[in-house]
């Protein structure tokens, strides 16, 4: 079986810009489910940590990057605690970067609000039970609308 | 089948790395003395598939000392163990009724020293077994 087609250089140019539309398209796309990750893993991470004197949760951040070592659309999150100028304990005198993993760590220690495992707890459950979907629905989104 | 913590007890008392259960070795509790253990704790897992009679749990590996190069020492002892028996698909037999595929998620860490001046480091697993 054999099959051939032509394209002139005009139709050419034509598939080329259509295709760089779909990758600008899917890049906004990738952010906002980026973003929209983080922001749903760090919602129910602030429900669990513990809260004293509030220390650790009010140093909880995401930042997102647009990853410049590759030249694909990537983009990579980092989220945690010990951010917003990495707050000091009033009862303590620590700062909450000094005892957070003590902290998310220690399964032994008794909370009367939250617990350990703040972060990861969260963090596993998203992986497992919405990323790639949620991924996907920003995707087609973003495909279907222009990710405006 | 024995608990998945006592059989993990078991497997570390086998490879020569612990005394006992209830002796140097505990689990999901970390008593006051001795001041030198092995603690073995069960924290959330993943929600069980239904097509699956296997389930995803997660295991905290805890050791404690005075001394915080043997505390260390003794995390990638286990560590090292746990790496050794893997097959080729993670697989390791715990005792002759328990089979689990191991996930490492992280190499031992320091996470904490007590009031008493005692080093804790841990790292935690996941392991793909049956439940109880």
């Amino acid at each position: 079986m054999k099959a051939s087609f032509d394209l002139s250089g005009e139709q050419l140019s034509k598939f080329e810009a259509s295709c760089q539309v779909v990758i600008q398209r899917v890049d906004k796309g990738t952010k906002k489910a980026t973003i929209a990750a983080c922001e749903e893993i760090m919602n129910a991470s602030k429900e669990q940590v513990p809260k004293d004197t509030l220390t650790l949760l009010s140093s909880a951040f995401y930042e997102v990057h647009k990853r410049t070592d590759v030249s694909s659309y990537l983009y990579e999150a980092t989220l945690g605690y010990g951010g917003n100028g990495d707050p000091v304990n009033p009862k303590t005198g620590k700062a909450a970067s000094e005892y957070m993993l003590a902290v998310h760590e220690d399964l032994s220690a008794l909370h009367i609000i939250g617990k350990a495992k703040f972060l990861e707890d969260p963090l596993r459950e998203y992986a497992n039970s919405k990323f790639a979907k949620n991924i996907f629905e920003y995707i087609n989104e973003a495909l279907s609308t222009g990710g405006s | 089948m024995a608990t998945l913590l006592l059989d993990i007890a078991s497997f570390l008392k086998t490879k020569g790395i612990v005394t006992g259960d209830g002796v140097d070795t505990y689990r999901d509790f970390i008593p006051e003395e001795p001041d030198s253990l092995v603690a073995l704790m069960e924290y959330k897992g993943d929600p069980a598939n239904a097509l699956d009679a296997a389930v995803h749990r997660s295991v905290q590996i805890t050791t404690r000392n005075k001394n915080a190069d043997i505390a260390r020492q003794k995390a990638l002892q286990i560590y090292k163990v746990l790496v050794d028996n893997q097959d080729e698909a993670y697989g390791i037999q715990f005792t002759s009724d328990r089979f689990g595929q191991v996930y490492i998620r992280q190499t031992p860490f320091r996470y904490k020293t007590d009031e008493n001046h005692r080093a804790y480091y841990c790292f935690n697993i996941g392991i793909t077994t049956n439940i109880e």
